[in-house]
């Protein structure tokens, strides 16, 4: 559910600084469902209070508005999940009323209904991806995932900007499961690659299938490295290893 | 014309004895003749995995490229087998066997089924504790070709992000 972890803004107020905002799911465009996760438990002036508004001006100040600084409208109110937890879920093109295309960030902050003695975070900036398809060296099938589905990766060595990921012979792959906590989960498995031609390779991964994965142990990412062979300055060939691409997962019902 | 009462008497007593005579046919209790299509009866039995794909709910919302993709080979799905088994109209125990290098579509594997509705089943529940796997009937038309498909959706906030769709013959 909960993937990408973005720090707030900071600013020299310490007491408003210190939000850590979440995402679900991790990358969104204007027309999804998005679960933005609130945590204010380092933000000294707001630790405890409840409940909290969202403040926001761009790409607007969509109907019926904020409210005043000393009394924000209930329609701004966040939802607790727990201590000093909160969640805002939005549509962006239907929450701001907006065409898709005018919305490629959000921003906002979250304070007390009485704002006065900055009771808020700092300002607080996401992006929103665009609603067209950008190519990737590499990209996952479906690309929103969990780790009770079926993977197809993919790698396009065409779209490469590392010269490794460009001309190496890719021949397998490594495979990690890292949990929300950064730490890895079971050991790296290795996959045979499977050419589509072009310089394009793939490979299935089935995480809950193929690793062994404590019960309750929640995958957020995936990492893999592609192993291969280049033509070495001399004439030969080495063994080389591209750089690790990642891919989120979701914690999907 | 002269009718004599002897004549009258005769026809009423002819009239008389048949309706007298006349006995309403024993009303049989119901009975179906063939299993209805679309009921429990039509969907239990054993089933053996024909085709999967699987569809990225997101590409298609958005008309992006790679959209579908079939998943047969890589589940390794001809060598599952569905067994639901039902009392009549009652659902009762299932069981998946994936077959040797086939991949697991459900994380249980045995247990009860349930459906929404025993004579038009929309949605058969697999349940094992507290885990159930919902799954969505395809069209009827392939129960008539002993064919079941079934819909799985994968949920994201709520919304739709992955579907899978299952096809099995019997």
């Amino acid at each position: 559910m909960l993937l990408t972890a973005i720090v707030a803004v900071y600013s020299l107020k310490a007491q408003t600084s210190g939000a850590v905002i979440t995402t679900s799911p991790a990358n969104f465009t204007a027309v999804d469902q998005v679960v933005i996760t609130i945590d204010v438990s380092a933000v000294g002036n707001l630790v405890g209070k409840e409940p909290l508004f969202i403040w926001t001006w761009d790409p607007g100040d969509p109907a019926p508005g904020n409210g005043s600084w000393g009394s924000s409208s209930d329609a701004r109110m966040l939802t607790k999940i727990g201590p000093n937890r909160f969640t805002w879920t939005i549509n962006p093109s239907l929450y701001y009323g907006k065409p898709p295309a005018e919305i490629t960030q959000l921003q906002f902050l979250v304070k007390a209904r009485d704002g006065s003695g900055d009771a808020k975070t700092n300002d607080i900036k996401l992006l929103v991806a665009p609603l067209i398809y950008v190519p990737s060296v590499f990209r996952t099938f479906p690309a929103a995932v969990g780790q009770n589905d079926i993977i197809n990766t993919y790698l396009d060595q065409n779209l490469a900007t590392d010269l490794i990921t460009q001309r190496m012979t890719p021949v397998s792959a490594d495979v990690k499961l890292i949990n929300a906590t950064g730490g890895q989960v079971g050991t790296t498995r290795n996959y045979l690659l499977k050419s589509a031609g072009d310089k394009r390779f793939s490979f299935n991964i089935f995480p809950r299938g193929e690793f062994v994965i404590p019960t309750g142990t929640r995958i957020t990412k995936i990492q893999v490295e592609y192993k291969g062979t280049m033509l070495s300055p001399t004439g030969g060939t080495t063994n080389v290893t591209s750089p690790v691409f990642e891919t989120l997962l979701e914690d999907l019902k | 014309m002269n009718i004599n009462k002897k004549q009258i008497v005769i026809v009423l007593t002819f009239v008389a004895v048949s309706i007298w005579s006349c006995k309403p046919d024993a009303v049989k209790p119901y009975e179906a003749l063939e299993v209805q299509t679309g009921s429990v009866q039509s969907i239990a039995g054993v089933w053996t995995g024909l085709n999967v794909t699987q569809t990225d709910n997101g590409a298609v919302n958005k008309n992006f490229p790679f959209k579908t993709e079939d998943v047969t080979q890589v589940l390794q799905a001809n060598k599952w087998k569905l067994t639901l088994n039902a009392s009549g109209s009652t659902p009762g125990t299932f069981a998946i066997d994936h077959g040797t290098g086939g991949v697991a579509f459900s994380p249980i594997t045995s247990g009860t089924w349930r459906v929404d509705n025993a004579t038009k089943v929309g949605t058969i529940s697999l349940i094992n504790g507290v885990d159930t796997v919902k799954l969505v009937v395809g069209s009827y038309n392939n129960l008539i070709n002993n064919k079941l498909a079934l819909r799985q959706q994968r949920l994201l906030n709520g919304q739709p992000a992955i579907t899978y769709d299952y096809q099995f013959s019997k």
